[in-house]
Order: C-alpha cells, then sequence, then structure tokens
C-alpha cells in the first residue's frame, strides 16, 4: 500500500489521515476557523505516530473542493508547501466523493447522494455507486438550485443514502427527494480516512499532479462576482 | 543566513530570496492589477484564488533566479498581517508548510514594516532613527522609527489612506482603476493655479492626516465644471493636478512637523504613493528649505508591495533568533507597535 498524507479541512472538520502497514491513522476535529491553527500540528503529529517523516511518503492527498473556499485554499496552500518542500507527487480528491465514501463505509449502501451547502440558495450534490469498495462518480458533480436536485429513477430504493451537511438545509431540499433516501445521515463531514481510500486508488491509477496543480475546484466560477457594468 | 520571502497580503503575490552575506538574489511578483481593474476595486476572493495558483511558480523562480537549493535556505518569512484574511491565510498555510517539510523556521511578518524598511534594500539605506512616512491605498502614518522594532506612532489618517484618495478622485475624474498613476499622468498636463484644493488639517496640531474631503472637494469641482455631465479634458488634468499638489503638500507639512517634533533628520517615505514623483519633489525642497536633513526612498518596484521587503524583515528578525510555532495566524488588524524589538 502507497505511503500517501492526506488532508481535508473543506468544512467545519479538519482530519488527516496517513496509511501505516495494512491500517490507517487518522486524526479528526470538528473545529469551525480554527483549521489553520491544528493542521500543522495534526500533521507532525500523525506523521510522529507512525514514525514517518514527510520524505518517506509517496504523496500527500486533499479534498480539493467542492467546499469551503478559504478551507480549499488553506488545504490547497499547505499541501503545496507540504509536497514542493518533500518533493512529492499530489492527488486532489473530490469532496463529495469522499462524503460518498465515508457513507459506504458507516452503513455499507452502495448508492449514496451527498449534498453540500453552496451558499447563495445553491447545493454541490452528485450520486456516487460503490463498486469494489470504491465511490464512482455517476454523471457528474453539480452546483444547482435545489430544485435542480433528481434521484436517478433505475436506483434500488432500498439502499440509497443522502450524506452530508447539505442535507441539513432541510428547508432548501424538496420533499421528493428526501422521500426516496432509505437513510439521511446530516451531521456527516468528509475524513481524510476516507479520502485516502479515493487517493489510493488514483495513485494506483497514475492520477496525480505537479505540486503547483494542487489547486482548489471551486465549482463556482468567477462570474458570481459582477464586474462594472460600463466596461 | 538565507531567507525567503512571501507576500500575499492585497492583490500582489510576491517572492524574494535575500542573502546575510549577498543581499537581494531573486524577485518576483505577480500583479493581479488587470484581474481587479474589471471590477473597479480588489475583489477579496478573487485576489485569494490568483494567490493559490501563482505562488509556488514564483517561489520556483525565485528559488532558480538566486541559484538557491533548498538546503541553503535557512528560513522563511511571509506576511502575516495587515491585509485581507483570505489572501493572508494562502501565503501563511504555504509557508509554514513549506518550512516544515525543509525543516527551517518560519516567521510571520508585519506588511506595513516591510515597506517601512523597504529603503534598506537599496546600496545607501537611511540610517536609524528616522521618520517614516508610510502611503499606501491603506495606509497613511507618521512614525518615528528609533530601530528594527521599536516603532512610535506619531499620527496616521483619521478616515481615507492618501492612496486610497488618488484612486477616489481617479473615478470621478473617470480614470480607471487603479487611478492614483493614472490621475498622476493626468496631472502632468494640468496648468498649475486653475483650481486650488484645501489643505485638510494642516491648520490643527497633530500630525493626523484626513483625506476624504478632498474627495468631496474633487465630486464639487468636477460638478461645478461640467456641463450636461461632460467636463472638458484640460479641466479634468487642472483638477488631478490641484488635488496631487494639495495632497503633496500636505503630507510635506506633516513630514516637516514630525521631523521637528522628534529632532530626527532623516525621512524615510515608503508604500505605493511614494512612487508618486510629485510627492518625492515636493519632500525633496521641504528637506532642502530645512536646510539639513536627507530623504530616501525605495526604488520604484519596491514602493508596491513585494517579496523582497519581507525577506530582508524576514532576515533581520530570524538572525536575531526571533521564532513562532507551527500555528498559521493570521493578522488583519496589526497595530505596528505591538512589533517586538530585536
Amino acid at each position: 500500500m502507497p505511503l500517501i498524507l492526506t488532508i481535508d479541512t473543506s468544512t467545519e472538520a479538519c482530519s488527516v489521515a496517513l496509511s501505516h502497514g495494512e491500517s490507517v491513522l487518522e486524526k479528526y476535529v470538528v473545529m469551525p476557523r480554527m483549521h489553520a491553527r491544528k493542521l500543522l500540528s495534526m500533521v507532525t503529529g500523525i506523521l510522529g505516530d507512525a514514525q514517518l517523516s514527510l520524505k518517506q511518503l509517496d504523496a500527500i492527498a486533499f479534498t480539493c473542493g467542492p467546499g469551503s473556499f478559504t478551507g480549499l485554499r488553506i488545504a490547497a496552500g499547505s499541501v503545496q508547501g507540504l509536497a514542493y518542500g518533500a518533493d512529492l507527487p499530489v492527488i486532489p480528491v473530490s469532496t463529495l466523493a469522499t462524503l460518498a465514501q465515508g457513507g459506504f463505509r458507516e452503513t455499507g449502501c452502495n448508492f449514496v447522494m451527498p449534498i453540500m451547502d453552496a451558499r447563495m440558495g445553491e447545493l454541490y450534490w452528485a450520486h456516487f455507486e460503490v463498486n469494489n469498495g470504491v465511490a464512482i462518480l455517476s454523471g457528474s458533480e453539480q452546483l444547482t438550485s435545489p430544485a435542480n436536485l433528481f434521484v436517478p429513477p433505475c436506483r434500488d430504493e432500498e439502499v440509497n443514502l443522502g450524506i452530508g451537511p447539505g442535507w441539513q438545509l432541510t428547508e432548501l431540499i424538496p420533499e421528493k427527494i428526501r422521500l426516496q433516501m432509505t437513510n439521511v445521515l446530516p451531521d456527516f463531514y468528509p475524513r481524510a480516512k476516507d479520502a485516502l481510500i479515493l487517493a489510493t486508488e488514483q495513485f494506483n491509477q497514475g492520477r496525480y499532479v505537479s505540486p503547483e496543480q494542487a489547486t482548489p475546484v471551486y465549482m463556482r466560477g468567477t462570474s458570481a462576482w459582477k464586474k462594472q457594468r460600463n466596461r | 543566513m538565507r531567507v525567503l520571502g512571501i507576500e500575499t497580503s492585497c492583490d500582489e503575490t510576491g517572492a524574494a530570496i535575500y542573502d546575510a552575506n549577498q543581499g537581494l538574489l531573486g524577485d518576483a511578483l505577480y500583479s493581479q492589477v488587470a484581474l481587479h481593474a474589471d471590477y473597479g476595486g480588489v475583489v477579496p476572493e478573487l485576489a485569494s484564488r490568483d494567490h493559490v495558483r501563482k505562488l509556488l511558480p514564483l517561489v520556483k523562480e525565485v528559488m532558480l533566479k538566486s541559484g538557491s537549493t533548498p538546503d541553503v535556505i535557512d528560513g522563511i518569512a511571509y506576511t502575516s498581517g495587515p491585509g485581507l484574511i483570505g489572501a493572508l491565510m494562502v501565503g501563511a498555510a504555504f509557508a509554514k508548510s513549506l518550512a516544515l517539510a525543509w525543516d527551517i523556521p518560519s516567521l510571520g511578518i508585519h506588511h506595513m514594516e516591510g515597506h517601512l524598511l523597504s529603503p534598506m534594500l537599496e546600496d545607501d539605506p537611511p540610517e536609524f532613527p528616522f521618520v517614516a512616512l508610510l502611503v499606501s491605498g491603506g495606509h497613511t502614518q507618521l512614525v518615528d522609527v528609533a530601530g528594527i522594532g521599536q516603532y512610535r506612532l506619531l499620527g496616521e489618517s483619521i478616515d481615507d489612506a492618501a492612496g486610497e484618495a488618488f484612486d477616489k478622485t481617479a473615478k470621478l475624474l473617470g480614470l480607471d482603476y487603479p487611478g492614483g498613476p493614472a490621475l498622476a499622468k493626468l496631472a502632468l498636463n494640468g496648468r498649475a493655479g486653475e483650481f486650488v484644493f484645501p489643505r485638510p488639517m494642516v491648520n490643527r496640531p497633530g500630525l493626523d492626516f484626513s483625506f476624504s474631503g478632498l474627495k468631496t472637494f474633487a465630486r464639487n469641482t468636477i460638478e461645478d465644471n461640467s456641463k450636461y455631465g461632460q467636463i472638458d479634458e484640460q479641466v479634468k488634468a487642472d483638477i488631478a493636478l490641484a488635488f496631487e499638489r494639495s495632497v503633496a503638500s500636505t503630507l510635506s507639512i506633516k513630514c516637516a512637523r514630525a521631523l521637528e517634533a522628534t529632532g530626527h533628520n532623516t525621512l524615510v517615505i515608503a508604500g505605493g504613493v511614494s512612487a508618486n514623483q510629485r510627492l518625492r519633489t515636493a519632500l525633496q525642497k521641504m528637506i532642502d528649505k530645512r536646510g539639513k536633513g536627507k530623504l530616501f526612498f525605495p526604488r520604484p518596484e519596491f514602493c508596491t508591495d513585494n517579496g523582497a521587503m519581507i525577506a530582508l524583515v524576514g532576515y533581520y528578525r530570524l538572525a536575531a533568533g526571533q521564532r513562532e510555532d507551527s500555528q498559521v495566524i493570521c493578522r488583519p488588524r496589526w497595530p505596528m507597535d505591538t512589533l517586538p524589538g530585536i
């Protein structure tokens, strides 16, 4: 198993994980607005627990989005510094896929629909199907208004899992979507140990980038900011 | 000792390397001015996004330019405030992570201390003590500088910064963002004496400034001289000149007072507005008139934000043994007189 340090600061939670032999080490805290303060001590802590140095690793992974813009940049900036400094490749992992992977770990459900709050009345969401223990994206990741949410009709309704903090927005999510879920875990945040499984898969497939390409995937583009009219 | 400096406090991404024996070895800057021009001002979220894309390529560039390998870098300095929190966070997270990977110390630097000490990057640096006038889009401050980290605020703007007044007045004149340099260019065609702007607060004791009234005065002057919403180009140039003269002369009067009050003879100007030629000329005239003292300012590229000044201050402080822990902490507001001496 490759040695991959994985970082998540995309939501209110902050976590780091490291593959260690056949087991996985993780440090996880829910601590809004404290990520920047805690992240590096969590990194040194987990490396210390595994008795590894950065240079012994094979890669560094991070959840690249969607998520809190500031959180994504704290992770991207940190990962760029660590990976450039230790001469390692970087594996960007989808935050939505990380939630789906966590949902599978928690419940064994094979069909997972993560939703995250995108602010401005919109949601980040996608559908994942678990195959050989790995969450695979069905279709594409979406940024839409709640009215555009849908659940594919061919799905086995017995096993649909809704997951992620977006499901806490009960006033936004249509009742018919909620009713198509067998189970909903609204208080579940992305975790580095779930991202680590996806990162390992991506690493084995050769899907990694150089440190300067470790940039956030915001989904919300720059058109959200209004330009001056007369230009 | 060799220090890597990183600046990401606002709309410019900077990286530089300063060496104890050889001085500045590499300096790279990416300005986001064109990006923000479309929005008429700095959009914090977009600034932060650009820093994440540009910072590492700039760091690699200065490492290459200076012929530095990681093992010859002894410390990393980064701007930890004041500035835009999201923008600061990018540089801080990167700098501290890189320092961890390279197993070297890192240190958060005060952005305005960087500006204040930027004339020390020149071959003929000023000697302590001196009076510093920090003028930029975000600050207008007079500081009594006894030594590194020994700063006493003598006065500051109670409302708009001088650079802010430049940009706002330029906007009223229909000039593109950032308007300061455009206004200065327009003023070159102005006729002296066509308009006279007030010199705010020069008749009051103390060393504080106020520039928001100038913007209002400019608006009224523009309205009074417009016909059907149009204003003659020559009149615009005349107004630009009158405005610029007012700012330069107000700053000059207060600087003279600050030199008097402190008994110092050396005046240092730094920050974006210190690149303004009319201000430099006014201050030089004031010094000449005093018959003693000397004026120092950084080269034009170090008047605006840059990584070199951060590397320099980082070198001074790291060489003095100053250290910090692994917590990434940014200080969007950070009074300079709370800094430790060395």
